[in-house]
Order: structure tokens, then C-alpha cells, then sequence
């Protein structure tokens, strides 16, 4: 790719995703022995789309979202499987080709803002640095690109805010700030994992609104990362359900969601309270604890918690297929869920 | 807020006040305990106890302790740090004498230990926990365990005596040209960076693990920087408190080796003529050169003490917020 010359905003072709990973593997040696955080995920993300990954803390969503965005790579853990972005092998690249796609081509948003963002340099430098990434941009054109971004991403008073530093700036502010730096260069994909956790929940929304603004306006493709299934709910288009490293349950949300098949999928979503009407119940916790990833167990790696657990589940691996009645539904169960009113529900 | 800012200033000064006339009487007194007696050692054995007792009036060692203390501290607020028993010569000549020599040595083994210690700490914070990282960490605990003159000694046997590119012993002024004057200091400056460069590289290399731990790295990472960029512009700065701190204590520390090293490469410092004073009991002398060392020593320490809001302004705010407390 020239570095003169920013990569002009090709749709991919029809069929072939942003962001493809199959049957990704993720390992890492520990002191107990290894630990296979990521098992056999595959996922896709197209221009233009939300993915959201949801699933308990612990569950690999951090790893994936690292490993598929080469942040960490095969120095790091063993990794297997294959990762590609716009058709490039990314795991085949070298350092310099994978930094090269960092911070133009693909950018991430991570969890908590104060520490992401560097606490001495004002952050209008941190934004104009990345900017720099582009060699065309000279310091004083990278400079009014920067005000423009933190007005984009609704920051008032972008002159004076320019020079601040992190610790001087409100959560939702730093956080505007780093997606700023994040969408600085156009990229086509985004990370984002768990963008809002840090947050109060009033500023949750309004960070979450400027994701679905910026995805729909520069039709980034987005992957995010979250632990709360109703920040997946309304600010995703699909969804990949993680439960101790593997995927449990995906498809377009309002499918995965509304009627879950997977029962680990269904539990997480008896876990939150809701106020739909006819649907209030009272929130049912799950029960027991995430398995060890060191010493998994054989089956199901849910069974020991589940409610709905049949003879196969603790010594079989349910495999992850698409439903019958909707092919882009996949889950892996045993015993699943039936819905019966299904296709009213899913449009 | 600018009168709270005076009055920081002013406090600050009257501390520092007070540790200088701590260390002055504790010097002071410390010294008069010793045996012996600086006129009989100027007049050597053979003289007789009545020149001895005259000499004794004349340098007034005959008055109390107290009244000498008070005398001497009387000098030193002119301005006027006494005169060698010795020699004669006021001690303020003997500073600007000799003093340079000793700075310049301090100045030049300190560039030469953050020269090297520097790149190897952050070489070693990079390469953490390889073998790398674990040779270098040999070589710091090497130099950190041997003594200043024994580095002297083989640095003279090698440089001087094998290969003859340094002179072994002696000072050259700047007046006999720039290559004989840093010819004549640069072993000794070696010799005193030893220990330096071990501390400097130790601290730097534990906050800059700490500092490359940090979201705010990954997230340079993730913007595509190089790792000479996100070394130099984003780890750098946030670690280098520990090594400010390190830098003030070390420099303290450093007066003391002069001691050893002027001495053994014969040059004309401080640390040379203070060896030669408290050998001759020469009190006024000793007490002039330790009020002054103690000075730097302080002085440097409140620079640093300033640096710190200029190295990471987190520090500036949060000592706003306590309300200028000290
Ligand atoms: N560098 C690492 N070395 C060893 N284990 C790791 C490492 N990073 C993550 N893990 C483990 O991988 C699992 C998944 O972690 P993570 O992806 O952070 O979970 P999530 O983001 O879903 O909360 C956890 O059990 C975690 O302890
Ligand atoms: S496979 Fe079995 S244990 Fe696993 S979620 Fe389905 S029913 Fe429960
Ligand atoms: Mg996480």
C-alpha cells in the first residue's frame, strides 16, 4: 500500500467481509499449563456492520478483539486458525506491515479512557500524531484536522480542549478523545472493547449514539466488545455470544436475542432485569462460576451451570450449526431452546 | 495564590538554612572530638610543647569550642569561610581553585553514567526477562559491587600502562588544550561513573517495565507508531521521576568518591584537598569544604525537587490541589 496516496473507501466485494476469522485459536503458556482463552472462533465483519460480542468477564473477548486486530500476536501466545482483513493474511504479516494498517486501515477504543490516553502530552498532540501517520498531512493541516475531529465527536470548545490534558477532562470527554484518535484516519474497522464500562451510565448512551453515527457516516465496520447484553441490543446489527473462550451463539441480534436457542444465551438474558411489557420477571442470576480455562470441561463447557443439561452435554462438544429456520442463526446446544412463535418474532 | 507561592519559596529556603547549620556544627564538633592536635601536627614531633601552645594561641585553637563555632559561623554569614592552618590561604581560593576540577569530574562521570545507563535500561525493559536483559543486569550488579579505585586501578593497568592512550596520573588544564585536559579526567570519570550507571540503569529499567505495562502503550501501539517513537515520545518521560530522585542522591553520594578517585589519579579537587585537611587536622579548612559540599548537595536536590512538576505536570496540579503544602 503507497502511505502517499489514503486507500481510497473500497466496498469489498460481494461476499468476501472486512474482517474474516476462522477457526481462531488463542493459547497462551501458563504456569498451570496452557490456556486456550479463544477456541475455534470464527466470526465476519462487513463494512458498514456492528458486531457485538457479549459474554461474561473472562469469556476471550478481549483476546479475540486483540488477537484479530494483530495487537497480539504469535510472540505473545500460540495462535492457529486464520485471520483475514480486506483479503490479507494478517497473521502471515510482518510487525511493520501489521503497525502499518494500525491506526489507518484498522483502530481500536479500549476500555478505560484515563489510562488510554497519555497522561503528560496534551491530547490535541496525541490526536495530530496520529494523524502524522499519513506522511501528505503537514503539522499545521494535521493541526485544524484535529479540531475538526474533536468537534466531530462533539467536543466544545476544540481550540481551548486542545491543549488540555487527560486528567483535566470529564470520563465522557476522554473517551470522546480517544475515539477521535481511533477514527482519526478513516479507518474501516474498529475495535471498540467494553468503550463505555468506565462510564456513567447517562454518558454510556450519547458515546454509544456517536459509534452508530460515525459507523453509519464513514461506514466503518465496527466489533463491539461488551459484557452487557443491552448495550449489544441497541447498538449492534450482529452478535457473537462467548462462553469460556468458545461461541456459543450467533447471528443478527434481533434473532440471537429475542430468540435464543443456545441455553447459556437464554440465561444471560433471564440475568438482566426487564421492564418489556409482558415479559417482567424477576432477573435470574446464573448460577456457579465461569469454568478454568487451564482444565476445561470435557462437553459443553457450560453444562456444569446449565439448568437444561441433557447426557451429551458433559461429554460431547455441541458443534456450532446454523438453525434450520434461519441459516445466518448458529448455536451450539444439546438441548435448545424452542420457540415456536420464532418467525413472528424475527420478522 | 502568589503570596502562598512566596511563602512556599520562603519556608523552602529556611529549611534548607536549617540543614546547613545542622550539618555545619555536627561537622564542627565531630572534628574537635578527634585526638589530635593541628598544631602539633604542623610542627611535627621534634617541637617543643611551648611553640606548640604559642602556635595553638595564634590559630586560637585555645578558646572553647563554642566560641570557636560562634566565630567561624560569624565569617561564613560575611561571606569569609576562614583560612588553612596550613597553608595559609583562605579556603575561599582554595574553592575556586579547585573546585572546577571536582565539578567538571562529577559533571563528565555523570554523562558518561546516564550515557550508558540510559540505553540500557531501556534496552533491558524491552527485552525483559531474556537474556538480554539479564546480561545487562550482570554487568550493573558488577559495577555496583566494585569499589571506585578498584575500577581505577584496572582502568590504569589497561589504558595507561598496557595500551598508553591516557596519561596514568596528573591533571592537565584546559590551558594545555582540550585533548591532554579530557585525556587526564576521563579515566577518573569512568572509574566514578561506575556506580552511577548501575543505580541510574536499575531505576530507569523498573519504571520503565512499569511505564510500558500502561493502557496509554498499547494504545501507541494501536496507533501504528514505531517503537523508537513510542520509546522516545510515550514511555520515556512518565519514568523518569525515580531516575531525577536517583540523580540527586547519586550526586550527594559523589562528592565522597572524589575522595578516592582525585587521590588516586592525582588530581587537584575537592575530594583531594579534603583527604589532605582532615589527615592535618585542619579544622577551619575541613568545615569550609564540607559547609560548601553540603550546599551543592542541597542546592541539587532542591533543583531536582523543582524538576519534577516540569517532568510530569501531574505533579504540578495535584500539589495546587494540596493546597501548597511544602
Ligand atoms: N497475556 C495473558 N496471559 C495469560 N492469560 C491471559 C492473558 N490475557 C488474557 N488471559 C486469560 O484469558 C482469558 C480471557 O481473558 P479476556 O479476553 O481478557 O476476557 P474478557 O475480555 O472476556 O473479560 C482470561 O482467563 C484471562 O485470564
Ligand atoms: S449443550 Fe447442554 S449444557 Fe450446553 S447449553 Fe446446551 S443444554 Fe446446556
Ligand atoms: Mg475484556
Amino acid at each position: 500500500m503507497s502511505a502517499a496516496v489514503p486507500t481510497p473507501a473500497v466496498l469489498p466485494e460481494p461476499g468476501e467481509p472486512l474482517l474474516r476469522v476462522r477457526d481462531l485459536v488463542v493459547e497462551f503458556r501458563t504456569a498451570n499449563g496452557p490456556l486456550r482463552a479463544v477456541d475455534g472462533v470464527s466470526l465476519d465483519v462487513a463494512r458498514g456492520q456492528r458486531v457485538g460480542i457479549v459474554g461474561e468477564s473472562g469469556s476471550g473477548k478481549s483476546v479475540l478483539s486483540r488477537t484479530a486486530m494483530g495487537l497480539l500476536g504469535r510472540k505473545d501466545a500460540r495462535i492457529s486458525g486464520e485471520i483475514t482483513f480486506r483479503g490479507r493474511d494478517l497473521l502471515a504479516m510482518s510487525d511493520k506491515q501489521r503497525r502499518e494498517l494500525w491506526g489507518r486501515e484498522i483502530a481500536m477504543v479500549f476500555q478505560d479512557p484515563l489510562s488510554s490516553l497519555h497522561p503528560i502530552t496534551p491530547i490535541g498532540q496525541q490526536i495530530v500524531e496520529t494523524l502524522r501517520r499519513d506522511p501528505a498531512l503537514d503539522k499545521a493541516k494535521a493541526r485544524a484536522r484535529a479540531l475538526e475531529l474533536l468537534d466531530l465527536v462533539g467536543i466544545p470548545q476544540a481550540e481551548r480542549r486542545f491543549r488540555s490534558r487527560a486528567h483535566e477532562l470529564s470520563g465522557g470527554m476522554r473517551q470522546r478523545v480517544m475515539i477521535a484518535i481511533a477514527v482519526a484516519n478513516s479507518p474501516s474497522l474498529l475495535f471498540a472493547d467494553e468503550p463505555t464500562t468506565a462510564l456513567d451510565v447517562t454518558v454510556q448512551a450519547r458515546i454509544l449514539e456517536l459509534f452508530d453515527e460515525l459507523c453509519r457516516e464513514l461506514s466503518i465496520g465496527l466489533v463491539m466488545v461488551s459484557h452487557d447484553l443491552g448495550v449489544v441490543a441497541r447498538h449492534t446489527d450482529a452478535v457473537s455470544v462467548m462462553y469460556a473462550g468458545r461461541i456459543a451463539e450467533q447471528g443478527r441480534v434481533d434473532d440471537v436475542l429475542r430468540s435464543p436457542r443456545m441455553r447459556y444465551t437464554s440465561a444471560l438474558l433471564a440475568a438482566i432485569p426487564r421492564i418489556e411489557p409482558g415479559r417482567r420477571a424477576l432477573p435470574r442470576p446464573i448460577g456457579g462460576l465461569p469454568p478454568d480455562l487451564v482444565n476445561p470441561p470435557a462437553g459443553c463447557r457450560f453444562a456444569p451451570r446449565c439448568a437444561h443439561a441433557v447426557a451429551a452435554c458433559t461429554d460431547q462438544v455441541p458443534v456450532l450449526e446454523p438453525s434450520a429456520d434461519v441459516p445466518d442463526h448458529a448455536f451450539a446446544c444439546w438441548n435448545p431452546t424452542e420457540h415456536p412463535d420464532r418467525t413472528e418474532v424475527a420478522r | 495564590m502568589n503570596r502562598a507561592r512566596l511563602l512556599r519559596i520562603g519556608l523552602k529556603v529556611l529549611r534548607l538554612a536549617a540543614v546547613l547549620l545542622v550539618v555545619s556544627s555536627l561537622c564542627f564538633f565531630s572534628l574537635s572530638l578527634l585526638p589530635g592536635d593541628p598544631a602539633r601536627l604542623m610542627l611535627g614531633d621534634t617541637a617543643t610543647d611551648e611553640a606548640v601552645a604559642t602556635l595553638r594561641s595564634q590559630l586560637g585553637l585555645d578558646l572553647p569550642t563554642m566560641e570557636r563555632f560562634g566565630h567561624w559561623l560569624g565569617g561564613v554569614l560575611q561571606g569569609d569561610l576562614g583560612e588553612s592552618y596550613r597553608t595559609g590561604q583562605s579556603v575561599t581560593q582554595v574553592l575556586a581553585e579547585r573546585a572546577p576540577v571536582t565539578v567538571e569530574l562529577i559533571v563528565l562521570s555523570q554523562v558518561i553514567a546516564l550515557g550508558l545507563a540510559v540505553p540500557a535500561a531501556i534496552v533491558a525493559a524491552h527485552r525483559r526477562r531474556t537474556g538480554t536483559d539479564r546480561a545487562l543486569s550482570l554487568w550493573v550488579f558488577t559495577a555496583l559491587s566494585t569499589p571506585d579505585f578498584v575500577v581505577g586501578v584496572v582502568l590504569i593497568w589497561i589504558l595507561s600502562v598496557h595500551l598508553g592512550w591516557f596519561p596514568a596520573n596528573g591533571y592537565a588544564p584546559w590551558s594545555d588544550g582540550v585533548g591532554p585536559h579530557l585525556s587526564s579526567l576521563i579515566m577518573p570519570a569512568i572509574a566514578l561513573a561506575g556506580t552511577s550507571f548501575a543505580l541510574y540503569q536499575r531505576v530507569l529499567r523498573a519504571d520503565l517495565v512499569e511505564t510500558l505495562r500502561q493502557d496509554y502503550i498499547e494504545v501507541a501501539r494501536a496507533k501504528g507508531l514505531s517503537l523508537t517513537r513510542i520509546t522516545f515520545r510515550h514511555a520515556l518521560r512518565p519514568s523518569l521521576l525515580g531516575l531525577s530522585t536517583q540523580i540527586g542522591v547519586t550526586v550527594g553520594m559523589l562528592i565522597g568518591s572524589t575522595v578516592v578517585v582525585e587521590s588516586l589519579f592525582g588530581l587537584p579537587g575537592i575530594g583531594d584537598e579534603l583527604a589532605g585537611a582532615v589527615t592535618a587536622r585542619d579544622y577551619v579548612e575541613v568545615q569550609g569544604l564540607v559547609l560548601v559540599i553540603a550546599t551543592c548537595f542541597v542546592l541539587v536536590n532542591a533543583l531536582v525537587d523543582v524538576l519534577y512538576p516540569v517532568i510530569d505536570p501531574r505533579l504540578a496540579s495535584s500539589r495546587r490541589a494540596r493546597g501548597g503544602a511544602r
